[in-house]
This record gives C-alpha cells, structure tokens and sequence, in this order.
C-alpha cells in the first residue's frame, strides 16, 4: 500500500522547503582582538622605523654642529671682539673731542673792546660740559658789561654766560708821570660750554683715520691747516689780554 | 568556540604587552628625539648663522689696511705709554719753537673692574674699558702761538684732550721767565693739562 499512490516516483510532500537562514554572528571581541593585535603590531613596527629615522636625524644635526663648532675659532672671535670694541671706544671719544680754540674764537667774535679780560680758565671734567671763567676789568661804566652781556646772547657757544663778582673799586695804576688813581670795574664772567658747539671736526688727517684710508701723521696736515686758519678778531683779544 | 576565545584573549594580551612594553616607551622616546632634534637643529642653524657672521667680520677686518689698524693702535693704544705722549707734546711745542716750562706726568687711572658670575663662581675679570693719564704743561708763549697749540694738540695722532687750561694777563701775575723777571711782552705763563686714553682690553 502506497500512500503515493502508484507512482512509483516518490513525491515531496506539498509543503515548501524552509529555507534556514544562517544566523551571521558578530564575534565583536575576534575584531577588537584582531584590530589590537595588527594594530599593535603595525604601530611597532613604524615606531620603530621612525624612530631609527629620528636618530639618524640626530646624529647627522650632531655631526653638523661638531663641524660648525669646528669652524668657529676662539681667536678670531677674541680679536674681533677687541677690534670692535677699540673703533666703538675710538667711536666714543671722537664724539666726545671737544675743541678749545672754537672758545677763543667766540670770545674773539664777542670781546668788548671797552673790557679787558685779565685771565681764562677752563676745565673739564669727566667728559661733562666744559666751564670757562674769565676774570676781567673795565675802566668806564657798567654800560660796557652790559653790553658785553647783549654781545655775548647773540653767540650761540657763549649766550647764557653769567657775570658775578661784579664789583667797583679804587685800582691804582702807575704812570710815567707818577701815581694816578683810575675807578675799576671787576667783575668775572662764567660759561659752561654746551660741548654739542664745540665738537671737534676732524681734520684731513683724522677723518682719513675714520674712513679708513691712508692717514698722514699730525705733522703735516697740521702745518697745512694752520696756513688757511683765519686770525679774525685775534688782535682784538690779545689787546684786551694785553 | 573555546579556541576562538582563547585566540582573541592571546591576541589582546599580546597587543596589550605590545602597547605598554614596546610602543608607550617608543613614543615617549619619539617626542624626546624630537625635542632633541628640534634642539640640535636650532643650534646648527644659530651656529652657522653665527659662524657666517664672524666670517663676515673677520673678511672686514681683514680688508682694514695695516697702516689703518697701526693708525687705530697710536689713537687708542692698549697702553699708555707716558714716554711716547711726553714725547709727542714736546714735539709739538718744538714744532711751535716754543720751549716747555714744566712737563709732568699723573698716574695712571684704571677702569673700575667688572666682577661677573659665571658657573656660580664669582670671578673678578681682568679690568677693561678706558683708562687715562693726565699731563700738566707749563710754558710761556703769545696768545696766538696758544691757539696754533690746541688746534694741533686737538689733531695729534694719538688722542689728547684739554682737561684743564689757564693764563693770565701779566699784569696780575708777572712769573719770572727772562732775566728780570718779566715776560717779554704779548707773553703769558699758561697752564695746560692734557689727558691721553688708552683701552684696556680683557686677555679673554
């Protein structure tokens, strides 16, 4: 008895075939594990190259430095260093040359020829603006220091001078003829120079020196200089010295 | 599923001694290099731009003539040589063909000395800076012949400054220079002093 029936064929039952669907599992844990051991793995391996690359860096930028260092001499550096600080203080104390005869020449442009300057003094102290002192006398009024006072506002190197010790007394002065009594005026007059007026300007000689061209000694340029050196006014104050 | 597990335990725990013993150490080591190399490359660099400095100045230097630095020398010499200002100022005054009255030297001022800390040790360095010599003049001479002097002392090779400077008229103060006593007239007694320089360098 066949349930079939005659077919001798056998015959699925009518039913579908199920499928049974594969369940996909996430082994979350397999892919950390693999991420962190390649990972790992991959990361130590560049570590490790890139810090063999770094210390071949560093040891070529030693090497560098040993051959820098090797170039630099002590020496050199030390007269460098010496010369620098020899035009720098050379520098300095050219800025610092003051120059006297500009003081006589003002006095000479500004000498009252009613006064008479009886003697100088000049003193400088540590580079400071210079102080000069004049002590003098005059045998007329007191309008003659008044306006030896106007004379000397119009010279930029001596405006500003102060008269002191001004002061009237009785001189006697001898004569062939005999004793004659004559009224004096004392006074002295006293000025501290602004040493910007009365900078020194090299000469020919020195400013060769600054340029660093061939220099001539003192002597000749000297001679030279004083040949042209204009004598305005001297007379007038060696007079008044006189 | 055992094996699986005990596969992926393996695998952490060998990423993790990776990790902790080989890349944490290799990466504090990397950050060091770098600093290191940051450093040395720093270094490199100021020492070329330093060393290409000094090359530049030695060039100059080297390019300044003999005779320029000799000229610098006589200007500021390392020392004052008293003898060879004496000298200079009696060649001057010759020069004028007027004769010397007194000539005297001071001594010597030192520049005040330094005192640097180096390597926790205080240590007191060779005295450098400027230092002087003054020198006093007496003479007698006219009033022109004076300036003629200080403009050529003002000139002189090797630096000379009038510190000091005085006369007076030969009414007030008649000092003895001819044989009665008297200066000749247009005449005056003056008092200069003069100051010379000298830079003291350091033997460093």
């Amino acid at each position: 008895m066949n349930p079939q029936g005659t077919s001798f064929i056998p015959q699925r039952p009518t039913q579908g075939k199920v499928k049974h669907r594969g369940v996909r599992k996430i082994y979350v844990l397999t892919y950390v594990s693999y991420v962190l051991f390649f990972g790992s793995v991959i990361t130590a391996g560049a570590t490790f190259f890139y810090s063999n690359i770094l210390e071949g860096q560093l040891d070529r930028q030693k090497n560098t430095l040993i051959a820098e260092r090797a170039k630099f001499d002590e020496s050199d550096m030390g007269s460098i260093r010496q010369l620098d600080n020899r035009l720098n203080t050379a520098r300095q104390r050219m800025d610092m040359h003051i120059s006297v005869p500009s003081i006589f020449t003002a006095l000479e442009d500004s000498a009252v020829q009613s006064l008479q300057f009886v003697s100088f003094s000049y003193k400088r102290d540590n580079d400071l603006a210079p102080l000069i002192a004049l002590t003098g006398t005059s045998d007329n009024t007191f309008n003659s220091i008044l306006f030896q006072r106007e004379v000397l506002q119009t010279n930029p190197i001596l405006s500003g001078a102060t008269f002191t010790e001004v002061a009237l007394g009785a001189t006697s002065n001898t004569a062939d003829e005999g004793s004659v009594t004559q009224n004096l005026i004392s006074f002295e007059l006293t000025k501290e120079v602004d040493p910007s007026l009365i900078k020194y300007v090299p000469s020919s000689a020195v400013r060769s020196f600054e340029g660093f061209d061939q220099t001539d000694t003192m002597d000749a340029s000297a001679e030279e200089g004083f040949e042209d050196e204009e004598q305005i006014s001297e007379e007038a104050i060696e007079t008044d010295f006189q | 599923m055992r094996y699986s597990l005990l596969t992926q335990v393996v695998f952490i725990t060998i990423a993790l001694v990776i990790i902790f013993t080989f890349i944490k150490p290799a990466f504090s080591e990397i950050k060091e290099l770098q600093d290191q190399e940051f450093i040395y490359s720093d270094a490199v660099a100021k020492a070329a731009q330093f060393n290409a400095r000094l090359q530049e100045l030695i060039e100059r230097r080297d390019s300044i003539s003999r005779a320029d630095l000799a000229v610098l020398e006589n200007f500021m010499p390392r020392t004052i040589d008293s003898l060879k200002v004496m000298n200079d100022i009696e060649s001057i005054f010759r020069f004028k063909n007027i004769p010397l009255t007194t000539l005297t030297a001071s001594d010597v001022v030192q520049p005040a000395s330094d005192v640097s800390f180096e390597s926790d040790i205080v240590m007191e360095s060779a005295q450098e800076g400027t230092n002087y010599q003054d020198f006093e003049v007496s003479f007698a001479a006219t009033y022109e012949d004076m300036k003629d002097l200080l403009s050529i002392i003002e000139m002189n090779a090797s630096l000379l400054e009038v510190v000091e400077l005085s006369f007076e008229s030969q009414n007030f103060e008649a000092t003895a220079v001819d044989g009665d006593g008297a200066l000749p007239n247009g005449m005056y007694n003056y008092v200069l002093n003069l100051r010379a320089y000298g830079l003291q360098v350091s033997s460093q």
